[in-house]
């Protein structure tokens, strides 16, 4: 039977004018995956910080191996053998692999105290990534990498001599199917050496498989712990958002108008030759493995990322999408899929997030009326449910998905025909989920047409009307509404992959 | 509940709390500080450097910084001053249309090399001042005694000098544009994140070239004041406002790394800073002193800056 490793018993966290935990308790075992599930906002992050040092319980008591102890800061938090793994990347870019994993404990020449032995750094480091069965090379500059296979880094920096509880945050946001299995593979290495895992996931299927046990958080309380022989799907979301999913039948509104046509797009090096056309009112769907220049399409549909093309029409007129400029003019917009990164201005009041593409596109005036800013903000907040009770706080103090509510508002603000969305769910329990779901359906109701992309085929099969498949850079694919599910995507993307 | 509410408070108004705690202390111990004379002193002194580091708020808050203002006080004053003779309208227009082509160059030269401010402005402050030599051939210059220019500087309203009400209607006006119009919200969102910035559209290059025109037309606009206050102008004066303002900035509460900030927080900055050497020198310390509390007070402001922005709770 295995022990405690630890023990969170009665835990309160206080923020003024909000309770985020209210008494909950939490216990973890030795070499066991404990997933924390719940909704956005209901204290899985707080309470996972709190156990980090990054927050200070208000009151209650945190157990160790048997021992009460006070995790006053992060430092205590790491000699305890605590390491988190979060979902939005931070690790420095312009450094290697070796230098990011060794982050803090650089190995130094024996005989020359300040200075660093490379050497020792890339032997040890490929033997962490050996040991993960990771095809990374060392001296591989970190931004050279895919965002999966940082992800992946991030893992393997976590790794250390005193590893006790791994905590991971969204591990496979950023990863395809292939990396997310490396990363279950290492799960279960880790479990065999002891090392207790609490995972904190929206995907609910891939909980499921990874776990030994479910603890579900809603509104700050728990409200049911699982063991493997007892999970039960429905009856987990139920607990999780306090209602049973209702499954949005699929609509299909596209007409047969073309909204935007492109004809042999080039990408250099990974896309070749892409055509195609948008309907209006539709749903369209781009899918692609790694490697298949599915994310350079789509960004280069709002030009951020260069490419040539024969010729691209929107509403008719010819146009060159070299810039966002060009393609907001044309009444398209862009949902990023990294939104630290891309989209949130996360020092600036959640006022200034919602309403800068609305300035500058739609009020257009020099001096910004506040109270014409206000108008418009609320109405968005009401419309998208998005939960935030003062518009001047700073945009950080929301959570993520309400975050992404903020910029979906802020592309909706300026009434664009044609909306681009990359990975517009990533990081987003699952009722905002299907709230932001139901929101894409709407707009390609009222005459909008959309292209979607996800992380998650299954997703794109829910919401797509059509499905265009990429790989290596070509269009080797389509389907249609009810050819549209899982198995002919990743046969399609598969089998062309396999052919070479 | 209430308790929080007066902790936040005093957490985000930090600078002003210290500064009027301070005042009462200056008022209390230091001899002659508080007088209507005194004060108005502090005043004037806080009026040039203020539009200076008012108009440097710009740039400061889009994530830049523009060294160079000192060296475009210095030329536009000895601009000024040797138009007098000719008319006053020139002796301000002039140089107004200077500090902008040199905000214009300043500002292109960064955007479009995607080059570090810091050196381009450093670099434009060596050339801007060489200029300046050369215009006044190392010498002084004094204004016209037949011009009306000296006005600007040396007229009373109410006994207390023309040019503070000046600067408090520059400071507004710039509180207006950062905080009410489209460039001045642009401004907060280049400071805060760039690449979020491009994908919305903004037109990164231009708003920072504004940015730099309005830090480098406010440091003509003091120099107008200051040469026609003082009537002699050198390639030398202002030597050094670059730092005082850049100070004034951090002190008040802005971020040099960009995206906080506003003209409120610098028009305190400024105060603060000149209220302390003022009483330093009614309390008759050193020269040395002065310097180092400069310095103190920087280090402790920018200390402050980080340890608020990595928010443990």
């Amino acid at each position: 039977m295995s022990e405690k490793i630890l023990e969170a018993k009665n835990i309160i966290k206080d923020f003024p004018g909000t309770r985020a935990l209210d008494d909950v308790d939490f216990d973890l075992l030795r070499g066991e995956v404990h997933s924390v599930i719940g909704e956005n906002g209901a204290g899985k992050s707080t309470l996972m910080k709190i156990i980090c040092g990054d927050f200070i319980k208000t009151s209650g008591q945190i157990i160790i191996e048997g021992k009460e102890t006070e995790i006053k800061n992060p430092t205590d938090s790491l000699n305890l053998g605590i390491r988190m793994i979060y979902q939005e990347l931070e690790n420095l870019q312009k450094l290697s692999v070796a230098e990011n994993i060794f982050l803090g404990k650089l190995p130094k020449q024996k005989k020359l105290p300040f200075i660093l032995n490379s050497k020792k750094l890339s032997n040890d480091s490929l033997k962490i990534l050996n040991e993960l069965n990771l095809d990374i090379k060392p001296r591989e500059k970190l931004s050279n990498l895919s965002v999966g296979a940082q992800q992946l880094v991030e893992v393997a920096k976590a790794l250390s001599a005193n590893l006790k509880i791994l905590i991971m945050d969204e591990p496979t946001s950023s990863l395809n199917q292939k990396e997310t299995e490396q990363l279950f593979k290492i799960i279960e290495k880790l479990k065999n050496q002891g090392i207790s895992i609490i995972y904190i996931s929206h995907r609910l299927k891939e909980v499921i498989d990874v776990s030994d046990r479910i603890s579900i958080l809603r509104d700050g309380r728990k409200v049911g712990t699982y063991e493997k022989k007892d999970f039960k799907e429905d009856e987990i979301i139920k607990l999780m958002i306090g209602k049973s999913l209702k499954t949005a039948g699929k609509q299909n509104y596209s007409s047969d108008e073309v909204v935007m046509s492109i004809k042999d797009l080039n990408i250099n090096k990974k896309i070749y030759n892409f055509s195609m056309e948008l309907k209006k009112g539709e749903i369209l769907g781009i899918s692609g493995l790694a490697g298949s220049g599915k994310e350079e399409l789509m960004k280069s549909f709002f030009g951020l990322w260069p490419s040539r093309s024969e010729k691209i029409l929107v509403y008719g007129q010819a146009v060159n999408l070299k810039n966002p400029k060009n393609a907001l003019k044309k009444g398209i917009v862009y949902l990023p899929e990294e939104r630290k990164l891309q989209s949130l201005f996360l020092e600036l009041p959640i006022r200034y997030n919602f309403s800068v593409l609305w300035i500058h596109r739609i009020y257009r005036k020099f001096f910004i009326a506040a109270k014409n800013e206000k108008n418009i903000i609320a109405e968005y907040i009401e419309k998208l449910r998005v939960k935030a009770s003062n518009a001047e706080y700073m945009v950080s103090s929301l959570s993520g998905g309400n975050q992404q509510k903020v910029i979906i508002s802020r592309l909706l603000m300026i009434s664009p025909n044609i909306i681009i969305l990359n990975d517009p769910t990533r990081g987003v329990d699952i009722g905002s989920k299907e709230e932001i779901h139901n929101i894409i359906s709407g707009l390609a109701k009222s005459g909008a047409s959309i292209i979607f992309s996800s992380s998650e085929i299954p997703e794109v099969c829910n919401v797509s009307n059509r499905v265009l498949v990429l790989s290596r850079g070509r269009l080797i694919s389509e389907f249609k509404d009810s050819d549209v599910n899982v198995d002919n995507i990743i046969t399609a993307a598969t089998k062309a992959d396999v052919k070479r | 509940m209430g308790k929080s509410i007066i902790k936040n408070l005093f957490k985000k108004q930090a600078v002003l709390m210290v500064f009027i705690f301070l005042f009462i202390i200056f008022a209390f111990f230091v001899p002659s500080f508080f007088s209507a004379r005194n004060l108005i002193n502090i005043l004037k002194q806080s009026a040039i450097l203020g539009i200076v580091a008012c108009g440097l708020t710009f740039p400061v808050i889009a994530g830049n910084v523009d060294l160079s203002v000192g060296s475009i006080v210095s030329l536009c004053g000895v601009v000024a001053l040797s138009l007098s003779y000719q008319s006053i309208w020139l002796a301000i227009f002039i140089p107004i249309v200077l500090a902008v082509i040199i905000g214009l160059i300043n500002g292109f030269i960064v955007t479009k090399f995607n080059a570090n401010s810091v050196i381009i402005t450093l670099g434009s402050l060596a050339v801007i001042r060489g200029l300046a030599l050369i215009y006044t051939g190392g010498k002084m210059v004094e204004g016209s005694d037949a011009s009306k220019f000296i006005l600007i500087g040396r007229s009373l309203i109410g006994g207390v000098p023309a040019y503070i009400f000046i600067f408090i209607i520059i400071a507004v006006i710039l509180g207006i544009v950062l905080n009410f119009t489209t460039l001045g919200r642009f401004v907060y969102h280049i400071g805060s994140n760039i690449e979020a910035g491009k994908i919305a559209g903004i037109n990164i290059d231009n708003i920072r070239i504004y940015t730099f025109i309005i830090s480098a037309v406010a440091s003509a606009l003091a120099a107008i004041i200051l040469s026609s206050r003082l009537y002699t102008a050198s390639p030398l004066t202002g030597n050094g406002y670059e730092f005082d303002a850049v100070a004034a900035i951090v002190v008040g509460g802005s971020s040099l790394f960009g995206g906080k900030g506003n003209i409120y927080r610098t028009v305190i900055g400024i105060f603060f800073i000149v209220m302390v050497i003022n009483a330093m020198i009614l309390l008759n310390l050193p020269v040395a002193f002065q310097y180092i509390a400069k310095a103190v007070i920087i280090v402790v402001a920018v200390w402050l800056d980080i340890r608020t922005s990595r928010v443990i709770i």
